[in-house]
């Protein structure tokens, strides 16, 4: 111990901190209070979540969009607008909702859908967007 | 040959007219080399807006489907063919959707956060 203090007051403070650190390190492993774990069988196994939910499907996953189908396609149309309205409104997913915006230019070109406005049969449709119309 | 589809809205006449430029008509698909499948006829009724072709104005017209197989070339002579008839108000030919397989839709993929608010592409400067 005392030859240890006379070798400490030798050299520099930065030195000393560190034979500190390392003298309490050798210390600390030489108790019996913090023992390594050699075994493995108590970890968690990696898998798969189990309780993962199916991922949710918007109202057209699974079904066939036609071009003939003016009334499934007017009930993504405003009434007094030409425009389709936005993915927050009606809430599709990127692919169909890229389908249907194809399909309602196409029937609109060919000449079975109006453009400017929503036919007038399918006004009183059920309302399948996220809209509110005035009454 | 691949599966088409032919759109064919033709002016309002009288029905034996109509039959005879149908006739007409599939004649000269046939004379390209296509071969007939279905003939669906979406009866007589209003057009979704006045539709003026060959200087006259349309109000009504006879919707029709002609499914067919045809070589790829025979597409571009018929509209060819059909765009100057007086009797077609608005000729299209398109890929069959029968024939195009219907993917399987898993469902709605959650966007990871970071791709809402930070902008992933590079900014021209």
């Amino acid at each position: 111990m005392v030859a240890m203090v006379a070798i400490c007051g030798g050299l520099r403070r930065k030195k000393l901190t560190h034979l500190v650190t390392a003298a309490v390190m050798l210390w600390r492993r030489g108790c019996s209070r913090y023992k390594q774990v050699s075994s493995k069988e108590d970890l968690p196994i990696p898998m798969e979540n189990p309780y993962k939910e199916p991922l949710k499907k918007c109202i057209l996953c699974g079904k066939l969009i036609d071009y003939k189908n003016v009334q499934l396609l007017s009930q993504f149309v405003p009434p007094f607008t030409g425009c389709i309205y936005g993915r927050h409104i009606t809430g599709l997913c990127g692919k169909k909702r890229k389908e249907i915006t194809k399909t309602i230019k196409r029937a609109q070109i060919m000449g079975f859908m109006p453009v400017t406005y929503k036919n007038p049969a399918y006004v009183k449709d059920p309302i399948v967007c996220n809209v509110r119309y005035r009454e | 040959m691949p599966c088409y589809k032919l759109a064919l809205i033709l002016k309002a006449m009288w029905q034996p007219k109509t039959a005879a430029a149908l006739k007409h008509k599939i004649e000269a698909l046939m004379d390209r080399g296509a071969i007939m499948r279905d003939l669906e006829n979406l009866s007589e009724r209003a057009l979704p807006c006045k539709i003026s072709t060959h200087n006259q104005w349309h109000n009504r017209g006879e919707y029709l489907l002609v499914d067919f197989y045809a070589p790829t070339i025979t597409v571009e002579s018929m509209m060819k063919h059909l765009s100057p008839n007086v009797d077609v108000i608005r000729p299209n030919i398109v890929k069959h959707t029968l024939t195009q397989e219907l993917k399987e839709c898993e469902g709605t993929v959650p966007i990871p956060l970071e791709k809402k608010f930070y902008y992933t592409k590079k900014r021209k400067k």
